[in-house]
């Protein structure tokens, strides 16, 4: 017997999909122009080539693909209806596809006025979503902590979308002051903020559901986040009052919580009720290895008087943590929407009395081959290594690095790809009858 | 309890706890109840039972987080059942 399913809060299929899909796309399109410019694009961290890279990441892998998750998980998750899911999904993706390439772009091209395409498109695109999903966000009866992050990563997300705005000026008008001093504050609200906040958010909930753990404790679950917002507002004041001792205790309190994050999360998947193996749980290990590597190497320079290793923290806290979790999270979401839609779709027919028989929806670990996923897996883990190895001695393992995360890349979309081509297909079927 | 299915899908990962109810449920009999078992608060489960015509009771568990019962929605006998459960403190486990 099938399970009958209707999809209660879920949007359609197209509201998530668009963004998982597209994410890969500029992974592969970052990995391309790395190939393309060589290791001399890492002579510095401000070369136009680093930069392209960096936002074509940040923006069209991780922006793109934490977009759609939300879109997904906020109705599912916390029982919150998305108003007019396609319509906004649609032009929240189209202006956000857009401002990533036009930024990317504009570095590459060193086109002013592509900064002011990506700038508009970004702007128009994170402020729609943020009104939105913050509007729904606290008007959800739901009190669970993962609403509170999502809350405060939504703010951060402002916060580093506002100074990524101001620092884009300056490279739009030359009349505009270069103020470089802001870029690792725009760095540390959008990576540690918005992205390690939603991936907390997102952890409390996905973890204890798919990897059957125990729950987080309930102390960190309501202290961990407002700990690393208030870590990232102290360190913001530092540019207001730069004193030594308010940044010593800023990295110190963020590196804590993110070593007890990355710690319980460890101990929670090493603990898990069933032992089984699971491709998901192998990405979530390697982002907290990365997690913890990037804590502590950060901590280290804090102490010294050395400047830190912006590439090599950049490599670990990107590719390693937030990528890692990213990727991982896919192969869940992906398989799960799937069988989801294929399931009601199901439900939908028989309800109408188009048909009688029961249509084979295909099981969740079939719809991506686990050894497909295991070998980008492989690719992805490489590459991590090898990135992490350029930062290091970028004439060496430059080129092996950026070759095998072209191919980590391809695999990932192609796998995503071949999901989306296997509904699609089942779809096909339901509508011919040929079941 | 003759009257009682007992599923325990508290170490499954989804979509199985949401499946394997909602088919346990398809097949009760007249009489009949469910007695779900499950590490946390099931998503999209209350929905589809509503759409199906069941009737469900969450409380606290004692073997596990969260106990779930389910019956038909015309099924005095299983209602009452169940009422009666809820109705017996809980006593905890030896």
């Amino acid at each position: 017997m099938h399970a009958d399913l209707s999809l209660q809060q879920s949007p359609p299929f197209s509201v998530p999909a668009r963004f998982l899909i597209s994410a890969p796309l500029f992974g592969l399109l970052a990995a391309l122009v790395m190939l393309w410019h060589g290791p001399e694009m890492l002579s510095s961290r401000w070369t136009s080539e680093l930069l392209a890279v960096t936002h074509f990441l940040t923006l069209g892998f991780l922006a793109m693909s934490m977009l759609g998750a939300m879109m997904q998980l906020m109705p599912v998750l916390m029982g919150m209806m998305i108003p007019r899911p396609v319509f906004f999904s649609g032009i929240i993706h189209a202006s956000l596809f857009l401002g990533s390439t036009s930024l990317g772009l504009a570095w590459l091209l060193q086109i002013n006025a592509l900064f002011m395409i990506a700038m508009a498109s970004l702007l128009f695109s994170f402020s729609v979503f943020i009104v939105m999903a913050a509007e729904r966000l606290l008007r959800t009866p739901s009190r669970h902590a993962t609403r509170t992050l999502m809350l405060l990563a939504l703010l951060s997300l402002s916060i580093t979308a506002g100074l990524g705005l101001y620092l884009a000026m300056s490279y739009s008008d030359a009349a505009f002051p270069l103020a470089r001093k802001l870029t690792d504050l725009h760095l540390s609200w959008g990576l540690l903020g918005w992205v390690g906040l939603l991936i907390m958010a997102v952890a409390y909930q996905v973890i204890p559901m798919f990897q059957i753990t125990n729950p987080y404790p309930l102390i960190l679950q309501r202290s961990l986040g407002w700990l690393i917002f208030f870590a990232l507002i102290t360190l913001s004041l530092i540019q207001i009052w730069p004193l030594a001792i308010l940044k010593m205790f800023s990295h110190l309190l963020l590196a804590i919580c993110l070593l007890t994050f990355a710690f319980t999360t460890f101990w929670l998947l090493h603990t898990r009720r069933r032992q089984l193996p699971d491709l998901t749980l192998n990405f979530w290990r390697l982002a907290m290895i990365s997690l913890a590597l990037t804590a502590l190497i950060g901590l280290s320079f804090s102490f010294s008087a050395m400047k830190p290793p912006a590439l090599l923290l950049g490599v670990l806290v990107i590719h390693g943590f937030a990528m890692t979790t990213v990727n991982g999270m896919m192969y869940k979401i992906m398989p799960f929407l799937i069988w989801l839609h294929l399931s009601s779709h199901n439900k939908t027919l028989r309800d109408s009395n188009q048909r009688t028989s029961q249509v084979k929806v295909p099981h969740m670990r079939k719809i991506i081959p686990e050894a497909a996923g295991l070998w980008q897996f492989r690719a992805h883990l490489a590459s991590l290594i090898l990135l992490f190895l350029t930062a290091l001695w970028p004439q060496w393992f430059f080129y092996p690095a950026t070759v095998l995360f072209v191919i980590a890349q391809a695999l990932l979309l192609f796998n995503l790809s071949s999901a989306v081509h296997l509904y699609r297909a089942k779809l096909a079927e339901f509508a011919s009858g040929q079941f | 309890m003759s009257g009682e299915i007992l599923l325990d899908v508290s170490e499954l990962e989804p979509p199985e706890p949401l499946t394997l109810t909602l088919e346990s449920a398809a097949s009760l009999q007249p009489g009949q109840y469910l007695r779900m078992l499950h590490r946390r608060e099931p998503c999209m489960l209350y929905g589809n039972l509503d759409e199906q015509h069941f009737k469900y009771i969450q409380r606290k568990g004692t073997v596990s987080a969260v106990e779930v019962f389910i019956w038909r929605e015309q099924d005095q006998e299983a209602a009452s059942a169940v009422q009666s459960i809820i109705d017996t403190p809980i006593e905890a486990p030896t």
